[in-house]
């Protein structure tokens, strides 16, 4: 491996311990008969390269209880993915041993900020409640995202701040919250999705004394994956580091699966667990696009710079007021098959600066259309009115209100869907 | 049933706990919440008629007392909310727990029942999690805490991880185990710890394993018990060990035996209250 920062030592401990583990057969088995794995524990680094990737579906086929790597009586919180791509949860079990009196690396900031009463989202608010505040002296309170009126009352009772949560939900509560309350915050930690450098203007706006950061981690991972650095930030806000003590990273080709080593070029980013976790991730396929920025950074952290892009599959995109989901494109089209070659599609989100100098967001859905010249006003308009973005809402009231840019229809030429999908969603404002 | 008065039996631990409580709040300098306490004095046979000197005290007075019950200074404290229908944002108050309060009736359950795993799936807002994750983190026994909004997600999760007891409301244990019995895995939960709202007519769920129902005052703060080998056929409960109950004229006043954050001291927690020879409590709900 011609890369300095690769950590031999680190990932052949784990490797060993998942083969050598009495605890679980996962590893054992998966990698029965695999020469790759031999090869890299007697030392051949460029093995590592051929041992095989892990998909969430491998990991869905083996029970919970068979797959832990630690003391069933280790396994403090179990947290369900969402399922919500419809290929049903994955319980995570979660330990907390190996962290001892550590404060979650981001929290470090946090405490720098001098933030005393956090409001989160998060539900494993439960989980670290009594670590920051012990380490702290952050107390904090649990808000449901499913109930964001609420949230801002409970909010304003409390008065936090520092908010933590995914960007829509922070995006809706920003929108409920007085004026005195978002002015008290000062510090916010987004997590969960892509953020548009739209919506990180909205919230510096709305929270104009905030330290606004993101970070990068699943459920999955039982651990951060990557935080920023006081350097990245400034560049972007979306710049982070791997943390080296807890993971090592790759972007790899997501159908090649070839590794990607040239800054700026994107693929799905893998991850390996290297702190003691109770399920160690081997080279685990996060669905998660991301790119490398540059190898080295001034902070001192060994690990590149990464941009992290939101999902490889999108099925979902959120914006001011408004969702928009794969399902719901595809019923409208159906709708208008006359004009259609095909079913297929392609739908692309970005955001523009109108003359006013707002962001707004603009919606284009490639068609394969069989007369482009007669049928793109009229699809524009129709589907505009026919695409439902809330329980009450379609696109059209966006525009109306002139908070959306006009629905565009394009012509599709050739989809870029890399996973060989022929319906997707693509963000282009990255 | 009797409509005769009554009270906690009394007993000299039980009065040198409510002198405690009552020095502790009285005394405590972080809160001028209860400053104008009057002292109890009194030996075992004079003690029920000094402590009924003390004014009782109603949830809505308890509100009045809102902004110093949000800033209340003590250090190590975490916030429960004072309602169960959150939607009653007007009386929504914050309500200061110590950060150890362990959730004493589950603790036993966990002991009793050693569940491999452990679900908790009540409305997030009402800041329950830390408590279940701590009572159960000391029995070894891992925990999932989820909002009830989706059954499905929940029922999945019970049958992925093995989970053995659900901590839960009425309606959503029954969503729940309606799923569950669909796919023939009935007898999957063998305890089921139902949460209730004390101020409010709850509906026992049918479900198979042991259920246990407890009555809540806030989310957080429970006051009467009917434990699982208990027949669940009648809205009674066993008063919390936890505080000291007085049944005067139908009406109920509850005050701490334990020096907690904000000891609630002949706190009316209900009027329509009856008793019977057991020391079951009823609490009529219109």
């Amino acid at each position: 491996m011609n890369n300095l920062n690769f950590p031999y030592s680190a990932l052949a401990t784990v490797l060993k311990e998942v083969t050598k583990s009495s605890k679980s057969n996962f590893y054992r088995e998966k990698y029965f008969g695999e020469t790759s794995v031999q090869s890299f524990l007697e030392g051949d680094e460029t093995a590592w390269e051929d041992i095989p990737f892990l998909s969430r579906g491998e990991i869905q086929k083996f029970p919970m209880h068979e797959r832990l790597y630690v003391d069933e009586k280790d396994v403090e919180i179990i947290r369900p993915t969402s399922g919500t791509s419809g290929a049903g949860i994955l319980p995570v079990p979660r330990t907390m041993s190996h962290e001892g009196n550590k404060l979650p690396l981001n929290y470090r900031l946090f405490v720098s900020l001098n933030v005393h009463r956090l409001a989160t989202f998060s539900g494993a608010q439960f989980y670290y409640s009594p670590s920051f505040r012990r380490l702290a002296g952050i107390d904090s309170i649990n808000v449901d995202p499913g109930d964001i009126p609420l949230a801002a009352h409970l909010i304003t009772l409390y008065m936090p701040d520092m908010l933590a949560g995914p960007v829509y939900a922070l995006g809706a509560l920003s929108e409920n919250l007085p004026t005195n309350v978002r002015k008290k915050v000062k510090a916010i930690q987004v997590f969960g999705e892509w953020c548009s450098q739209f919506q990180w203007n909205e919230f510096q706006r709305l929270f104009p004394n905030a330290k606004i950061v993101s970070e990068y981690a699943s459920i999955e991972s039982q651990t951060s994956v990557a935080v920023p650095c006081s350097i990245a930030i400034n560049e972007h806000k979306q710049y982070v580091h791997p943390v080296p003590e807890y993971v090592y990273t790759e972007i790899i080709n997501p159908i090649s699966e070839e590794i990607i080593k040239e800054n700026g070029v994107g693929g799905e980013l893998v991850i390996t667990t290297i702190r003691p976790v109770a399920f160690p991730l081997i080279r685990y396929r996060t669905g998660d696009l991301a790119q490398i920025i540059r190898h080295e950074c001034e902070c001192g952290i060994t690990t590149p710079v990464l941009s992290i892009d939101g999902r490889l599959d999108i099925d979902r995109l959120r914006f001011r007021k408004g969702e928009l989901n794969l399902s719901e494109v595809d019923r409208v089209i159906s709708l208008h098959s006359d004009y259609l070659n095909s079913g297929d599609f392609e739908v692309h989100y970005k955001e523009i600066v109108d003359e006013d100098g707002v962001f707004k967001p603009q919606i284009s859905i490639h068609l394969s259309l069989i007369s482009p010249d007669k049928s793109t006003s009229t699809l524009k308009e129709a589907l505009s009115k026919s695409l439902r973005i809330a329980p009450d809402r379609v696109y059209a009231d966006g525009v109306e209100e002139n908070i959306y840019m006009s629905l565009e229809i394009v012509p599709l030429v050739h989809t870029k869907a890399s996973t060989g999908k022929k319906k997707k969603i693509f963000r282009d404002d990255k | 049933m009797s409509t005769k008065d009554w009270h906690t039996p009394i007993s000299k631990e039980i009065i040198h706990d409510i002198h405690t409580v009552l020095d502790f709040a009285r005394e405590n300098t972080l809160s001028d919440l209860y400053a104008d306490l009057p002292i109890v004095s009194g030996s075992q046979e004079t003690f029920l008629e000094e402590l009924q000197k003390i004014p009782t005290v109603s949830a809505t007075e308890l509100i009045k007392h809102k902004e110093k019950l949000i800033h209340y200074p003590e250090k190590d404290i975490r916030y429960l909310v004072s309602e169960f229908d959150l939607d009653n944002w007007k009386d929504l108050f914050l309500y200061a727990q110590n950060i150890d309060a362990e959730w004493d009736t589950v603790a036993d359950e966990v002991a009793a029942y050693t569940p491999r795993v452990a679900i908790m799936t009540v409305p997030l807002s009402w800041q329950l999690g830390p408590m279940f994750y701590k009572t159960c983190r000391k029995k070894n026994v891992p925990v999932s805490v989820l909002s009830p909004r989706n059954p499905p997600l929940i029922t999945q999760l019970i049958k992925e991880t093995e989970a053995q007891m659900v901590v839960a409301t009425s309606d959503v244990a029954e969503d729940v185990f309606n799923i569950l019995k669909s796919e023939g895995l009935q007898e999957q939960v063998r305890l089921w710890h139902i949460v209730a709202p004390l101020n409010k007519k709850v509906t026992i769920p049918q479900l198979s394993g042991d259920t246990s129902i407890e009555y809540h005052l806030f989310p957080g703060i429970p006051i009467g018990y009917t434990n699982p080998s208990s027949k669940q056929d009648s809205l009674s409960f066993l008063p919390s060990p936890e505080y000291f109950f007085e049944v005067i004229n139908d009406c109920c006043y509850i005050t701490s035996l334990k020096c907690h954050t904000i000891p609630l001291i002949r706190f009316a927690i209900s009027t329509n209250t009856s008793v019977d020879q057991d020391g079951h409590i009823t609490i009529g709900h219109e």
